[in-house]
């Protein structure tokens, strides 16, 4: 069965730049991030945009380099079950 | 980005219908691109655009309609896309791939229609996607009876120019293209304001063919037995070419065949070796329809080519450059374009002749010829791909659906028996 | 030790074990239900009680319901086990396998012992069980006197392929005072002619066909269906379970 519980932590941005930026940091820093559009469980006021992927294995460094460079971001969420290659639904 | 949700009111967009679509689509993004492993790091530019696909490049072509420029949409391969730059407009592409927009559609067309009519249709009246809100002008084609005939509704609501594509590929056919190239380079003139000269045109002809050359080559590293590209990457990449800036199109394309390239050269392969080699035929898949990549994909095969608009068609063949007037030139676009192989030409055998190379030159285990549902000449047309698929030895699957969900599990038991059966 | 294969179809699941020598030691039919887990869970019970402990023996499940199976050491499509078991039931290396299965039906063309290409027809239930079942329904017979009582029918016919359309053009018959022989009469000839075009691709004559799947107990579909073709189609009464016979012989491959 998929993996249901596939915990994923996102960065969330007001806008692309900042989004840019903190990929170039965290690629800087040797931390893998994926670009993906914002699940919309966690997106509240902002529209359809971009977030930055982060496995959970990652989320600590991810942390210390957000304390220590105080890039610029809207909020971390963390979400179970987005991505599920089987579920067959499509847009 | 709370900014999208003001260019949107202000397009005069349904938002809160439009806000449906904004729901699944990370989902159905995340599903089937962010489950991907290894992918090449160049796909994160499109991730990006995907990220936030109603957003930036709208924004973009706002801008530019501020300082003056038109924005032209096209929903075929044949409209010359050099003509419209040479006068300074801009292109983008309106084929709808979104069940979401289908429902739309069929409050004013036939149920049996296609789903890529009703869509883009559904697009439109429904006001659900910026970019049918931003075009000022729609440029249709004559390439099939279901969308002349959806042209009529839409130029209910929007300026509509049709160009007449002849069915036949004669040589009168191609003089007779290259004259609605011709007619066509006046409206957009009129429209634009701005004249096309030998010299702009020249340029014109030349970013679009490097743009081809740049799609090109990504596909040219499909062809080996390391696969670089993943097919529903490659797909995303032809999709949002319709839509982007040519220039950019092809810097980004460009970089993403360097990276290609390069993990050719490493033996860096998306899928374990010995994955089943599909190529897909048939008619377009529109942004965001990768049901059918997807589902491939994760049937234990790899999708290595695709013989379609959003695919070979759309970049295979270049125009002649350099050449000295207009006419000359038009008739190098003509001759260009008239090589496209669309099942609304009678005969037809280049396709054939085509499916059964790409075949050969992308080393495919088996061919998937897929049509959207109530797409009577790709359909029609099978028969004939069959056949010469048969007397080449190479194995072929028709398939035949649309934008539902609904077949999923019909379409994944079929992909999988085809793939156990190329063994 | 047994080999274990499963074939959840949309009406019915099939269970079958072999032993190593091929031979059938076990089988059983029950309906799907409409809970895939309950099902998956009934069939590991039964499978217990009659000693056959999954995690010992190799289990290979098939049909649309095969993902729905946890415990499946592998899945693979009905095509390719219909194939793997029309070869152990009729022992042909190249034939035609028509398999009409509750909501679609096969045609499998199979060459050297290998599937050599198939068709299944679109997602409607026009030619399928699912239609003889509708009807039935509408007739208040079950299926089974269905077929039987379509043996003395003749000269009716439904024009309709589509479910929906012929339940009411049936409806309209009885209205009409015709005979339930010559309605059940219409009805099969209907999937009869259905299949038939479908299988309309593949040359019939020159292989043996044969009929799997849920319908192979009725002599009257298996002569209606010879006659379409115009070729004798052979059947066997394990033919239901063709599918979960060829999953079995691909868990006899699974090494542990």
């Amino acid at each position: 069965m998929p993996e249901k519980n596939n915990l994923k932590y996102y960065i969330l941005f007001d806008t692309n730049t900042h989004g840019f930026a903190m990929q170039a940091l965290l690629k800087e820093e040797g931390i893998p991030s994926r670009i993906a559009p914002a699940p919309r469980a966690i997106q509240g006021e902002l529209t359809c945009g971009m977030s930055l992927m982060i496995e959970p294995e990652n989320i600590g460094d991810v942390r210390r380099v957000l304390e220590e460079k105080k890039p610029r971001y809207h909020a971390v969420r963390s979400l179970e079950g987005q991505i599920n290659p089987h579920r067959d639904r499509y847009c | 980005m709370a900014d999208n949700l003001q260019m949107w009111t202000d397009l005069g967009m349904d938002v809160d219908k439009h806000d449906a679509l904004c729901q699944v689509l990370p989902t159905a993004f995340g599903d089937v691109y962010l489950s991907q492993e290894n992918r090449p790091e160049g796909m994160g530019f499109y991730d990006f655009v995907v990220a936030d696909i109603h957003g930036i490049r709208p924004s973009e072509l706002i801008e530019a309609q501020k300082n003056g420029r038109k924005v032209f949409g096209t929903f075929c391969v044949y409209v010359p896309d050099e003509v419209v730059i040479a006068a300074d407009g801009i292109v983008s592409g309106l084929c709808g791939g979104s069940q979401f927009w289908v429902e739309g559609g069929e409050k004013v067309l036939p149920k049996s229609t296609c789903p890529l009519i009703k869509a883009s249709v559904g697009a439109r009246l429904d006001r659900t996607c910026p970019f049918f809100r931003i075009a000022d002008m729609y440029v249709g084609e004559t390439t099939c009876d279901g969308k002349k005939k959806a042209y009529e509704i839409l130029g209910e609501d929007v300026p509509m120019y049709i160009m007449d594509l002849p069915q036949m590929k004669r040589e009168k056919d191609i003089v007779k293209w290259a004259e609605e190239i011709k007619d066509f380079a006046a409206k957009v003139e009129e429209f634009t304001g701005n004249k096309i000269t030998v010299e702009k045109l020249n340029e014109a002809i030349h970013t679009i063919n490097e743009k081809r050359k740049a799609l090109a080559r990504i596909y040219e590293t499909r062809k080996s037995d390391v696969i670089p590209i993943s097919g529903k990457d490659a797909l995303l990449v032809m999709q949002i070419a319709f839509f982007d800036d040519p220039a950019r199109c092809a810097e980004m394309a460009n970089k993403l065949a360097d990276e290609c390239e390069q993990r050719v050269k490493d033996g860096v392969s998306v899928f374990p070796a010995g994955t089943k080699r599909i190529m897909l035929t048939g008619t377009p898949l529109a942004i965001p329809n990768w049901k059918l990549h997807h589902i491939i994909e994760t049937s234990g095969a790899a999708v290595v080519c695709e013989e379609m608009c959003t695919g070979t068609r759309y970049f295979e063949n270049l125009v002649e450059e350099d050449l000295g007037s207009l006419d000359e030139q038009y008739m190098a676009l003509s001759k260009r374009y008239m090589k496209n192989n669309c099942a609304c030409f009678t005969p037809n055998d280049a396709r054939i002749d085509d499916i059964v190379r790409l075949a050969k030159e992308y080393n495919v285990d088996g061919v998937i010829d897929t049509n959207l549902k109530f797409c009577c000449l790709y359909d029609t047309e099978r028969r004939n791909v069959e056949r010469a698929l048969n007397e080449a030895g190479i194995p072929v699957l028709g398939i035949e659906t649309d934008y539902a969900d609904s077949d999923a599990e019909q379409l994944r038991t079929r992909i999988e028996a085809f793939v156990e059966m190329l063994g | 030790m047994g080999f274990i294969g499963i074939d959840i179809g949309s009406t019915c699941a099939k269970t079958i074990v072999i032993d190593e020598n091929s031979a059938i030691v076990y089988k059983d039919v029950c309906p799907t239900g409409w809970s895939s887990v309950d099902t998956a869970n009934d069939i590991r019970v039964r499978l217990a009680d009659a000693g056959h402990v999954i995690g010992e023996d190799p289990c290979v499940a098939t049909g649309y319901g095969r993902v729905s199976i946890p415990y499946a050491d592998k899945t693979i499509t009905e095509i390719t086990c219909h194939c793997a078991g029309a070869i152990e039931l009729f022992g042909y290396r190249d034939m035609v396998v028509v398999d009409i299965g509750g909501q679609d039906t096969k045609i499998i063309e199979v060459a050297g012992g290998m599937v050599r290409n198939f068709w299944m027809n679109d997602k409607c239930s026009a030619g399928t069980g699912r239609f003889l079942e509708v009807m039935a329904n509408t007739l208040s017979v079950s299926p089974d006197q269905l077929t039987a009582l379509a043996a003395n029918g003749s000269d009716t016919s439904i024009s309709s392929m589509c479910t929906v359309f012929a339940e009411s053009e049936v409806i309209s018959l009885i209205g009409r005072g015709e005979s339930k022989e010559n309605i059940a009469f219409a009805v099969v000839d209907s999937i009869v002619r259905k299949v038939s075009s479908q299988a309309g691709r593949v040359n019939m004559s020159a292989q043996p066909v044969v009929l799997t799947g849920g319908l192979c107990d009725s002599e009257y579909i298996r002569k209606a269906l010879s006659k379409e073709l115009g070729t004798e189609v052979e059947t066997n009464p394990d033919a239901r379970y063709a599918g979960a016979i060829g999953a079995a012989t691909f868990a006899k491959k699974i090494k542990r």
